[in-house]
């Protein structure tokens, strides 16, 4: 045991494996279990995988000092000068994910012992949920683009089969084919990424000695940085990032993928899966640090995901969109902190936001759960924020440990989310120019947003009077144990975490979480020419940390101000009606709705846009082809035309089939006489 | 000679195992007593057969019996491959020969037989060896294609094969006679002197040579049913009995791919009298393009009209003889082109063999799997067939992480980097392999997404079908992972191929193509 424990190699390859065994374990015997086993199987297997994670980062990462654990399993493939190796790589960024992942993995499969509890295909669920931690730790961990593209595809079929999970509702395999798509576009700019990278470098590692770093620091010593490739390649690898992690204009998906059960959507939509774009970000940092035009369309396209999502998630009534566009929002910060140069930052924020997010997806599955009982299955009206009210009587856990959640997720001083956020503000006002103060404006009106929705939330689910179903109140029971044990714990983590990277105003000059983190942007950072806006700051002088103090006191302001106004609306009933009046005009049946409120409800007929400029034309210009190859060409053509052909061209295509064999000795005998008087053309 | 025989043993195992079964057949009274004892002798002579090839691995070629046979690596990789297909349906026929009222102990010999002459196509090292050994598995073959007496199909198509096989025989047998009026020698590594001294010298009697080489190929072309001589496969295949079927795909090929890899690296001349034509095989070079290209397209665009799944394997089946063609013919001296035949032929015995075995362990109520529509919603009756067959037919369109996806790989890397007209001839197979996608994809299609019908499916399958299942989905999985030990073996054993057969010299040995790689 202490051997095994020592060898970090070993615990390495024992991180993903566990939730493979666990996966292969319920997908081929979990039909003959119990919930309790097959769901104490694979939650098990995450949780030893989690031990194993923490025995590596606290063990041999933080008291041996060890900067990177590698282990190269063999060589996948190698024709000519072409090699793909296939190996673990852990190093201080993946360790933050493999944390996160495993962590929250294995507090999220607890969960859904409970959740699930009642749904009669949980070991299907159980084996997919573990092989798509297994996915996202291969992603994190693999030793090149090559392995992380496919821990990338493997989420992404995790992902479609559980939001499919109710396959009997057309809607969710609908819902589970957009994400799909969605991916594919993405997929296809990743995969063009990777071929510029490897054109130019001729590797797709980053460990061992040919590895792209080398490359780059190859063409830096040499001074033939390619910007020009380079940004596109960038570019490229972005477009794959917005697929994953929902940004404009591929965000379409991840609202949809709500279908699946909720714990789905706090694992995979939530904490681990939708943040692989900004791990594959921050991964290429040294990369993307030359290519500036890429850096800024990240940053602009962070922020005006942020801003757009933040603005949707102010008007939905499902409990689950709210928390959706919220996180597609939050998603959009990460990458104004990545197009901003402050990598750290960017980790930073999917560091907190997985517990927060984690928590309130969690908590609003315990909240669908309990009114599931009486509502039934699939019901609507069970995730319809309107139709709740005063839940906090009812569900008192719940409520308490989502209130926490959404103070963090609105960005209240002191916890986590305050920290994430107003540090990725701060680089924006930071940076004094032009485009410091765009992606600022469109944070600041984001965080508004947030505050903003996060209270409605809070105020419409748990307080005020109940508006539903009466009976559905009454049998309102709090989660099980199970399911309260892990919102407590993702609580004290979204009251708690955010105290590892205190800004310098506070005081703190070097925080743990950048210090851990500083060694992976370190080469990109010293690339980089003295005074650029892209580098992460490292003193702070007493202007900066004046600037500083002005910023945490607008967010602060922002923040608590927004929150208590929404809260105050949306948490008494007689504001509601003037709430109401905002958004209709009239009364009863004729009430019409304003504008504004019609265009965000229709999220600014985003997905009417899509339709029209790009799935109709697909299916137009398909239906034309239709016509064209197959009534035209295949019909008319091979078809009918194949009898007029086939007669004038001595019976080649259908006397073959005629099956006597005299008409296939005249075929052979045919193709025969011709092939020699070939050769004989030949040889003379 | 003790040292020949050694060598000779992997034939003289199959050959005794076969001998036992037939005794005990001739002189036991109950065939359904004997026939687990019948099935392991016949299983034991396969394995020893195996185990005997040992001085065939990593040896230097030898010759044996005065140079009829050669003896290599190469031989030895093919052996695999067909001593694979044959106890893959064996094992597959356990209980099915007795469902469709076929003798066990037949259907053993037959096949045993068949591998034997499998066996020293391989190792044939001159016409006549290789002319004996041709007939020796035509004519077992032609035998299992018609073992279900009872069915009116599967003697038809027997008889259809055989009329044409004979067809075929006699432009085989001409052409040889061709090649020995011109060199006189019976001998390959000679007789391939000999044409390069007569393509040089241009006295006339070139034209006799060509035209033997020519019929030679056609006789090859038919055996791995390349289009246009490939008619008689569909009848076939569906007529004979499925296990028979699984094992003529994959082990016939084998082993006539083996034959015509030597014959072109070994006896037949490069030749230099144009421009450009010509690669390894001289001018037959231009002849396996056609012969590639036409497989690829007629294989796979008919394919996709068929509703019997077995047909449709028939046309896939000459499709990938395509495949395989496009390698031989782009190989112009390139080892390692060859190394990805010869991995592809490995890779398509397990998916194949597989795929059919897969059809009879779908099959129900003593019915086989005819149409496509048998399969509607089979997978969710059996999850088995439901994952074991999207195996095989993922393999089979060349999707990532399995056996056919590197095949094809390393197959169409080498034809694109043969560049000139085989980079046409690789967009033609890419082209094709995506149609082929089609009704591969279909067949998953229907046993997953379309309603079950309402017949019983049969309840336990004998464990030698399972077996034979678990070794080709394990066996396709492995390969597509690990691709690179098995093809670092295929590479060995095309490597000693060319070294020690230092191809003739021909008229313009500096001409790029025609000079014979180390």
């Amino acid at each position: 045991m202490i051997n095994v424990f020592n060898n970090p190699e070993l615990l390495l390859w024992a991180v993903p494996l566990m939730p493979l065994f666990g996966f292969l374990i319920n997908g081929l015997f979990g039909k003959r279990m119990s919930v309790a086993s097959s769901g104490g199987i694979a939650a098990a297997a995450v949780v030893i995988s989690f031990l194993c994670a923490l025995g590596l980062f606290v063990y041999h990462m933080n008291m041996l000092g060890k900067e990177t654990v590698q282990s190269s399993a063999f060589t996948w493939m190698q024709v000519g000068g072409f090699k793909i190796n296939f190996g673990l790589y852990l190093d201080r960024l993946s360790s933050v994910y493999m944390l996160i992942i495993t962590g929250i993995g294995a507090l999220i499969h607890i969960y859904s012992i409970g959740y699930m509890g009642h749904d009669e295909g949980f070991a299907r669920y159980f084996a997919y949920l573990n092989l798509f931690v297994f996915a996202m730790l291969m992603l994190v961990l693999g030793d090149s683009l090559v392995t992380l593209f496919l821990g990338w595809e493997g989420v992404g079929l995790c992902s479609y089969l559980l939001i499919g999970f109710w396959y009997k509702h057309l809607h969710n395999t609908t819902a589970g084919m957009k994400a799909f798509i969605a991916n594919r576009v993405g997929d296809f700019g990743f995969m063009i990424g990777m071929f510029l990278l490897f054109w130019h470098f001729g590797s797709l590692s980053y460990a061992g000695d040919a590895s792209l770093q080398t490359g780059m620091q190859a063409a830096i010593a040499s001074g033939t940085v390619d910007t020009t490739l380079l940004n596109w390649a960038c570019i490229c690898l972005f477009v794959g990032a917005c697929g994953k992690s929902a940004q404009i204009p591929l965000f379409v998906w991840l609202p949809d993928a709500m279908a699946g059960p909720t714990p789905v959507s706090a694992l995979i939509h939530a904490a681990t899966m939708v943040t692989a774009g900004i791990y594959m970000v921050a991964r290429m940092n040294f990369v993307f640090v030359h290519a500036e035009t890429a850096m800024t369309i990240v940053a602009v396209t962070g922020g005006a995901t942020a801003l757009f999502a933040g603005s949707i998630g102010l008007v939905q009534r499902d409990i689950k969109k709210v928390l959706a566009y919220s996180t597609v929002s939050q998603l959009g910060f990460m990458f104004m902190a990545a197009g901003l140069g402050q990598f750290h930052l960017a980790v930073f924020h999917v560091f907190t936001h997985a517990f927060f997010k984690a928590l309130l997806f969690l908590g609003s599955g315990s909240v669908i759960h309990a009114l599931e009982h009486s509502l039934g299955h699939g019901n609507p009206d069970s995730q319809d924020m309107w139709k709740m009210g005063g839940l906090k009587e009812k569900l008192p856990i719940t409520c308490y440990t989502m209130f926490i959640g959404a103070l963090a997720l609105a960005g209240i001083p002191g916890l986590a989310g305050f920290f994430s956020k107003d540090a990725i503000l701060y680089s924006a006002f930071h940076r004094g120019d032009t485009l410091g103060w765009i992606i600022y404006g469109l944070g600041v009106a984001a965080a508004i947003c947030t505050a903003f929705y996060s209270a409605r939330l809070i105020g419409l689910t748990f307080y005020g009077k109940w508006r539903g179903d009466e009976h559905a109140y009454a049998h309102a029971d709090e989660a099980p144990r199970s399911m309260a044990m892990p919102l407590l714990i993702l609580a004290l983590g979204a009251i708690g975490v955010g105290y590892l990277l205190l800004p310098p105003a506070f005081g703190v000059h070097h925080p743990p979480f950048q210090t851990w983190l500083a060694p992976i942007w370190a080469a990109g950072q010293a690339a980089l020419p003295e005074g650029s806006k892209l580098l992460i700051p490292v003193e702070h002088d007493s202007a900066a940390i004046a600037a500083e103090w002005v910023n945490i006191a607008i967010s602060s302001l922002i923040a608590i101000g927004v929150f208590l106004f929404a809260f105050a609306i949306y948490s008494r009933p007689a504001n509601l009606a003037k709430v109401r009046a905002l958004a209709f005009r009239g009364e009863g049946a004729d009430a019409v709705m304003t504008p504004w409120y019609r265009v965000l409800l229709n999220k600014y007929y985003i997905d009417e846009l899509y339709d029209l400029t790009i799935v109709r034309p697909t299916k137009i210009a398909s239906d034309v082809l239709f016509v064209v190859v197959d009534v035209i060409v295949i019909d008319l053509l091979f078809v009918n035309g194949a009898a007029m052909v086939v007669k004038a061209s001595s019976d080649l295509v259908r006397r073959l089939q005629t099956g006597l064999v005299r008409h296939y000795l005249y075929a052979f005998a045919t193709g025969a006489v011709i092939l020699i008087a070939l050769f004989l053309l030949i040889a003379q | 000679m003790v040292g020949d025989f050694d060598i000779f043993l992997p034939v003289v195992w199959l050959l005794v195992a076969a001998a036992i079964v037939m005794l005990i057949d001739l002189f036991g009274d109950d065939p359904d007593k004997t026939r687990m004892f019948n099935f392991f002798t016949a299983l034991g002579g396969v394995l020893l057969a195996f185990v005997s090839l040992n001085p065939y691995w990593d040896a230097p070629p030898q010759t044996i019996m005065r140079g009829a046979m050669l003896v290599d690596q190469f031989s030895a990789f093919l052996v695999i491959c067909i001593l694979i297909g044959t106890a893959i349906s064996m094992f597959a026929s356990l209980s099915y020969v007795k469902r469709i009222g076929v003798n066990l102990a037949d259907f053993l010999i037959t096949l045993l037989l068949a591998a034997s002459g499998m066996v020293l196509l391989t190792v044939s090292n001159d016409l006549i060896m290789l002319f004996l050994s041709i007939e020796l598995l035509s004519f077992s073959v032609y035998v299992l294609t018609g073992l279900h007496g009872r069915s009116g199909r599967s003697a038809e198509a027997a008889m259809k094969y055989f009329i044409m096989g004979a067809f075929a025989t006699g432009i085989m047998i001409l052409g040889m006679a061709c090649l020995y009026g011109v060199t006189g020698e019976v001998q390959l590594k000679p007789i391939g002197e000999k044409l390069a001294a007569i393509f040089a010298a241009r006295q006339g009697t070139e034209i006799m040579a060509t035209f033997g080489m020519g019929a030679i190929l056609i006789a090859f072309a038919f055996k791995v049913g390349a289009v246009p001589f490939h008619s008689w496969v569909p009848d076939a295949y569906e007529g004979a009995p499925t296990t028979v079927t699984g094992f003529m795909a994959v082990a016939v090929k084998a082993a006539a791919f083996g034959a015509l890899i030597r014959l072109a690296v070994v006896a037949f001349p490069a030749t230099a009298s144009a421009e450009g034509f010509f690669g390894d095989l001289g001018f037959a070079g231009y002849a396996l393009w056609l012969l590639s290209a036409l497989s690829m397209i007629l294989g796979n665009w008919f394919a996709i009209s068929q509703r019997n799944v077995k047909r449709m394997l028939a046309y896939s089946s000459i499709a990938h003889s395509g495949y395989l063609l496009m390698g031989l013919a782009a190989a112009g001296g390139n080892s390692e082109v060859y190394a990805g035949v010869l991995y592809y032929l490995l890779a398509y015995t397990l998916m194949t063999s597989g795929a059919f075995a897969m059809l009879v362990y779908a099959s129900s109520g003593g019915r086989d799997i005819e149409s496509i529509d048998d399969l509607r919603g089979l997978a969710w009756k059996k999850p088995a067939v439901g994952i074991g067959m999207a195996i095989f037919m993922f393999s089979l369109a060349g999707i990532p992480l399995t056996a056919g996806f590197m095949g094809k790989y390393f197959i169409f890397t080498q034809t694109i980097a043969a560049g000139g007209r085989y980079l046409t001839l690789a967009i033609i197979g890419i082209c094709t392999s995506i149609m082929g996608a089609y009704y591969y994809l279909r067949v998953i299609a229907y046993t997953y997404f379309r309603d079950p019908d309402d017949r019983p499916v049969a309840g336990k399958e004998d464990w030698g079908l399972k077996f034979a299942l678990g070794l080709t989905v394990l066996g396709t999985v492995f390969l597509g992972i690990f691709p690179q030990g098995f093809y670092d073996a295929a590479q060995d054993s095309v490597k000693e191929l060319q070294h020690d057969h230092e191809r003739p010299a021909v008229t313009a040995p500096d001409k790029p193509g025609t000079v014979a790689h180390d």
